[in-house]
């Protein structure tokens, strides 16, 4: 039963001051190294949306801090200092997703101290959502999106051919008419295949599906979600160049394109998502 | 232990890594307490028999694409070479002061690629001078109109160091001791359009790097390949 009388509440708050203190002077200098240094570069601006969200989400499972639980010992200073370590090297190393990273290894060993590990886990899902406060690092950003970037340039040139468009690629540059386009910005970075699986998880999480299956499948089919998202972006970006120029489609592509990828990629997912349903609900009217 | 006493230690424990670990930040940048050059002004425009063509009449593939250029390095050194048997080469020398942070240099598979380049293929390889040997990559890259192989390595600080975990882990020596290393991307290419003159063109940068590295001073070479003299 989860007791909600306010006085508990602030009691308990009162008890771990210490904690609750330590706490904020540590993520106040990484909030403020996140702002001043990443999200002023970020032109999409998701930053800002995952931190409100993660509180949010935080602030939904509020109750659970106060349920009985059993606290575990020597195990979390254990990863209490694992986490100090990593935050040591992420901070003077200036590692922002090091420093990001331990201080949720920091913030799960805190809570399994005081209040064991049911607690950790009803609370796993805005833990994880902290990620996304950073954008990928770069290696792994390389590694995955560019054969993914090649692969998006592939199946619209092929779509836009279908349609006897004037088109042709070779790599990452489509030519259309006499318009020359750039699909893959790899030295500049890309953060949309991160951003939607961080909407995906938002998704899933006020959804909150009780079928495994669902989850699991809806987890998966982020990726293919995304690159279907991305090709109809550049599909339209070529398009939109080619009817009205480059000033109109470049315009797009700094402007809009953004917010039309996510709703392509909600819209995506909440199609998806249903189909699973209607599938899930007859298979079990059959059984 | 006592609860209270518990939470005071955890608070403790919190604000001290706060306020200590930004005192074990690196900075000394490398490139203060080393020999570094103006390369426009000192790079050698004639040596053995290669000498600079003033006007570049072949495009040179920037290491990036043009904005970044600025952003990125502090010394951008692109021109093209010639010599007296008529081979041509395109020499980019970019240097960047720190390469820590989002200013470190990028490598030409992925750059080449991002400006609609295809990578037929790319492998180490070594370089051997009068002076020691030289950790290279090689590279093709081709699309409807050119062929380009491309020799190239990359510095950090003043070892030659080709990306991968090796370069991560150098990174983080530097680092512990508090320096701020610098870097640069040394870049020499042969452009055709046929694939048949591809070796031909590895044969000539390798002659052209081996003539650069006798008629560079130990310092300057020091800087640009990591060889010590």
């Amino acid at each position: 039963m989860i007791n909600t009388d306010t006085n508990i509440k602030l009691n308990m708050v009162a008890k771990n001051w210490p904690i609750i203190f330590g706490l904020i002077i540590m993520f106040s200098g990484s909030f403020y190294r996140l702002v001043t240094e990443i999200w002023i570069n970020d032109p999409q601006g998701y930053g800002p949306i995952v931190l409100l969200l993660t509180l949010y989400f935080f602030w939904q499972k509020k109750d659970y801090f106060f349920q009985d639980s059993v606290p575990i010992g020597n195990l979390s200073y254990f990863i209490l200092a694992t986490g100090l370590f990593l935050y040591f090297i992420g901070r003077s190393q200036e590692i922002i997703h090091l420093e990001i990273l331990s201080e949720i290894i920091i913030i799960s060993s805190i809570v399994l101290n005081i209040k064991g590990y049911s607690v950790l886990k009803s609370i796993s899902l805005p833990l994880i959502f902290i990620v996304f406060l950073v954008p990928l690092p770069g290696v792994i950003i390389d590694a995955i999106t560019m054969p993914m970037k090649l692969a998006v340039s592939k199946v619209a040139e092929s779509f836009l051919y279908a349609l006897d468009y004037p088109v042709a690629r070779n790599g990452v540059v489509i030519q259309i008419g006499q318009y020359q386009l750039l699909v893959a910005d790899a030295c500049a970075g890309m953060h949309t295949l991160i951003s939607l699986e961080a909407l995906g998880l938002l998704y899933l999480n006020l959804v909150r599906s009780e079928s495994w299956i669902r989850n699991i499948l809806l987890g998966l089919l982020i990726v293919p979600i995304s690159f279907t998202a991305n090709t109809i972006r550049v599909i339209a970006i070529t398009l939109i160049t080619y009817y009205f120029g480059n000033e109109v489609g470049q315009g797009f592509v700094h402007g809009a394109a953004g917010l039309f990828l996510f709703l392509i990629a909600l819209l995506l997912i909440i199609s998806i998502d249903s189909a699973i349903q209607t599938y899930l609900v007859k298979k079990n009217a059959i059984e | 232990m006592k609860r209270k006493f518990k939470n005071y230690l955890i608070g403790f424990l919190l604000v001290i890594f706060t306020s200590v670990s930004p005192f074990f930040e690196a900075n000394q940048f490398i490139a203060d307490s080393s020999l570094r050059f103006n390369l426009e002004e000192t790079f050698p425009k004639t040596f053995g028999n290669w000498r600079m063509i003033e006007s570049d009449t072949i495009p040179i593939i920037n290491p990036e694409q043009n904005e970044l250029v600025h952003k990125l390095y502090s010394q951008n050194y692109a021109h093209t070479y010639i010599n007296s048997a008529g081979d041509v080469v395109i020499l980019v020398i970019a240097y960047g002061k720190d390469q820590t942070k989002d200013t470190q240099l990028h490598y030409p598979e992925v750059c080449y690629r991002a400006q609609g380049f295809n990578i037929d293929s790319l492998a180490p390889s070594m370089i051997v001078t009068s002076k020691g040997p030289i950790k290279v990559e090689k590279m093709l890259a081709s699309n409807s109109n050119r062929y380009e192989a491309v020799t190239y390595w990359t510095t950090l600080g003043n070892k030659v160091v080709n990306g991968g975990a090796q370069l991560r882990f150098l990174k983080l020596q530097y680092g512990l001791k508090r320096q701020i290393p610098d870097g640069l991307l040394f870049r020499v290419s042969t452009v055709s359009n046929r694939l048949g003159d591809t070796q031909h063109g590895y044969k000539t940068q390798n002659e052209f790097i081996n003539s650069l590295i006798d008629h560079l001073s130990p310092e300057y070479r020091l800087w640009l390949t990591g060889i010590e003299s």
